[in-house]
């Protein structure tokens, strides 16, 4: 038995041990007394006020998926609206802005792996689990192994050729243990296998490190895996936040303490986040610097030369990082003497701060001189983009409510950028954002116009 | 659960609701309380959970899941707790479990006591996660339902967490192992 599926079974008897106890009685029946002075909510109080009918039809994007209080606002809203156009008569129809670039949008609903245009136009069934893993049941689960999960897609990318897409599929609970690259032609899918147990990364810094260092067809991942497990002076429980090439062939790592020192969820600006050089052999480490505070995110540009870290140090900011704001992104030049500025990100976004979340997704645009950066945990999802010079040259947008998670990706002209929010993946210009797709786990893009 | 006892509370039947919420409280208590790990929060996210359910029982589209959909409820109670609790600025430790860790006797004592310092450490979003899926049993796609965000969300929560656990694990083992060799 596999050491993950060993801690798989640890978590569970831990989680199962019941010397807690239960509610009491007096707790049922106090509930109980308080539910029979309680109307059950039906029709059109359901539909304002009410959670919304569970579980969903489709996509968040329905009056449904807000909060009632938007609700309510909307109603009014529409009222004042109705009005309002019985006044006006007439008006213009604004044509939709003509197609940019001819880009490609890949994507993960459930086990199936899609490619289609970049507004979700004409998308086409490249791969699916259950296909390429006859011994699973119809319904996508394992067939005899009830502790495996579920076979499904997760992180994918296309191939610096736009030829493949490389896909991690999870099966068991501590990630991918597995990756396939489908060639987008419908050519035959390679299987290369990945041990869980060293998956010490994040998936996306798995996956990308696999392009960024191409590996012989045949010769398995493990490498990979046994490079950052193995050869990093890791001491202490730490993640690997990022990783990627440098310019010397070798690569850039982010690691992170995995603790707060404070044992509780509470940001410790004295945690530890250092960066790390490791040559193309990969024998030998330099530490390039270390940072304090969360990593709620970090990128390394696509030439290797800078870091693009979200900072969280809660409510008790050290003045040393982030000029003493409790967050901020931070971009950490490594040519020569490690060089660092600061952008607070409360700044970006004063009604619903940004950096609170435990985790923000970074990604430099193509030409590395912006990163894009998605809050991850704010009831508020939003997007900020900023200048390698430290000042903000974009807006913040604020979807309503919804959770969002997963990598931001940019199109070629780097004027909009693609991300999850719920299950669809959103297309963000300056100030607005509409949905593309719904219902999908992952979305990377490719651009035919590349070299 | 009977699928008819739901259809019949969503039509209004108090005794059907009664009978539903009874039966749900011990597993609902079960979840809270690995949730909050304090006992009088974990209470009253229970309590609220279950006047909940009768109020919006009339919202569940499938009986069939009402399972699930009780899940869906507790956690949000569970979220609403723990955010008073933090308002509160209380912080308290429920003895119970670590006394009965502490008697048992067995050698597993530093494993769970990694595992209980690691769990607290984790953020309640990855808490949810894992009780879900390995104290409930609920698979994945069913958990993204339950917490209505995207499958690949669940599957790297779950990922980081059992990371951020082994990790803990591992540490604990590395130090053993030094000390065992200092001596």
């Amino acid at each position: 038995m596999s050491q993950a599926m060993d801690l798989d079974r640890l978590v569970s008897e831990w989680l199962g041990d019941s010397s807690g106890g239960y509610a009491s009685v007096a707790v049922v029946d106090a509930a109980l007394e308080r539910a029979r002075r309680t109307t059950q909510r039906r029709g059109f109080a359901a539909a304002i006020l009410g959670p919304g009918s569970w579980p969903a039809e489709r996509g968040r994007f329905g009056l449904s998926a807000l909060a009632p209080v938007a609700r309510l606002g909307i109603l009014a809203a529409l009222l004042v609206g109705l009005v309002g156009g019985m006044l006006l008569v007439g008006g213009s129809r604004r044509p939709s802005p003509p197609p940019t670039h001819p880009q490609r949008l890949a994507f993960v609903r459930g086990t199936e792996l899609f490619v289609a245009g970049l507004d979700g136009s004409d998308p086409r069934l490249v791969a699916d689990t259950r296909l390429l893993y006859p011994t699973l049941s119809p319904g996508g689960d394992p067939a005899a192994c009830d502790t495996c999960g579920v076979h499904a897609f997760t992180t994918i990318l296309w191939s610096p050729a736009g030829d493949r897409i490389a896909a991690g599929v999870l099966q068991s609970s501590v990630g991918i243990d597995r990756i396939v690259v489908v060639p987008t032609d419908g050519g035959q899918v390679q299987h290369i296998n990945w041990q869980a147990r060293f998956a010490w990364g994040h998936d996306d810094v798995l996956v990308s490190a696999m392009w960024h260092h191409p590996i012989p067809e045949g010769v398995e991942l493990d490498g990979i895996g046994r490079l950052f497990y193995a050869r990093l002076p890791i001491d202490r429980p730490e993640y690997l936040d990022a990783a990627g090439p440098a310019q010397d062939g070798g690569t850039v790592v982010v690691l992170q303490d995995a603790f707060h020192a404070n044992g509780s969820w509470g940001i410790d600006p004295s945690l530890t986040i250092r960066i790390l050089h490791v040559d193309a052999a990969g024998t030998t480490v330099q530490e390039l610097a270390v940072v304090h505070g969360m990593a709620a995110g970090a990128a390394i540009s696509g030439d290797g030369t800078a870091v693009a870290l979200s900072i969280n140090q809660g409510e008790q900011p050290s003045s040393a990082v982030c000029d003493g704001a409790a967050s901020c992104v931070t971009l950490i030049t490594l040519r020569g003497t490690p060089a660092t500025c600061s952008i607070p990100l409360a700044s970006l976004a004063p009604s619903a701060p940004l950096g609170d979340a435990s985790q923000a997704f970074i990604s430099w645009s193509p030409a590395g001189d912006r990163i894009a950066l998605l809050d991850a945990g704010n009831a508020n999802a939003g997007y900020s983009v900023v200048s390698d010079a430290c000042s903000i040259i974009g807006t913040t947008v604020e979807l309503p409510g919804g959770n969002t998670w997963g990598p931001v990706r940019w199109t070629a002209d780097a004027t909009r950028i693609l991300f999850l929010w719920d299950r669809a993946v959103v297309e963000v210009a300056i100030g607005t954002a509409r949905p593309v797709v719904e219902l999908v786990a992952d979305v990377d893009t490719f651009d035919l116009s590349a070299p | 659960m009977s699928r008819a006892l739901v259809e019949q509370a969503q039509r209004g039947d108090r005794d059907a609701y009664e009978r539903l919420a009874r039966a749900a409280a011990p597993r609902l208590s079960l979840v809270a309380r690995r949730l909050l790990h304090d006992r009088d929060a974990a209470d009253d996210a229970v309590q609220q959970t279950l006047v909940t359910m009768w109020r919006d029982l009339p919202s569940l589209r499938d009986p069939e899941r009402f399972d699930a959909w009780t899940y869906r409820i507790l956690v949000r109670a569970c979220g609403a707790e723990s955010r008073r609790e933090r308002r509160r600025g209380i912080a308290m430790v429920d003895l119970t479990e670590t006394m009965a860790t502490l008697n048992d006797g067995s050698s597993t004592i530093s494993l769970r006591d990694e595992l209980d310092r690691a769990f607290e450490r984790l953020n309640r979003d990855q808490r949810n996660v894992i009780v879900l899926h390995h104290l409930v049993g609920l698979p994945l796609g069913e958990i993204a339902d339950v917490l209505g965000i995207p499958y690949g969300t669940v599957g790297s929560r779950l990922h980081h967490a059992m990371q951020a656990l082994r990790a803990a694990i591992d540490a604990g083992e590395r130090t053993a192992a030094a000390r065992r060799q200092l001596a």
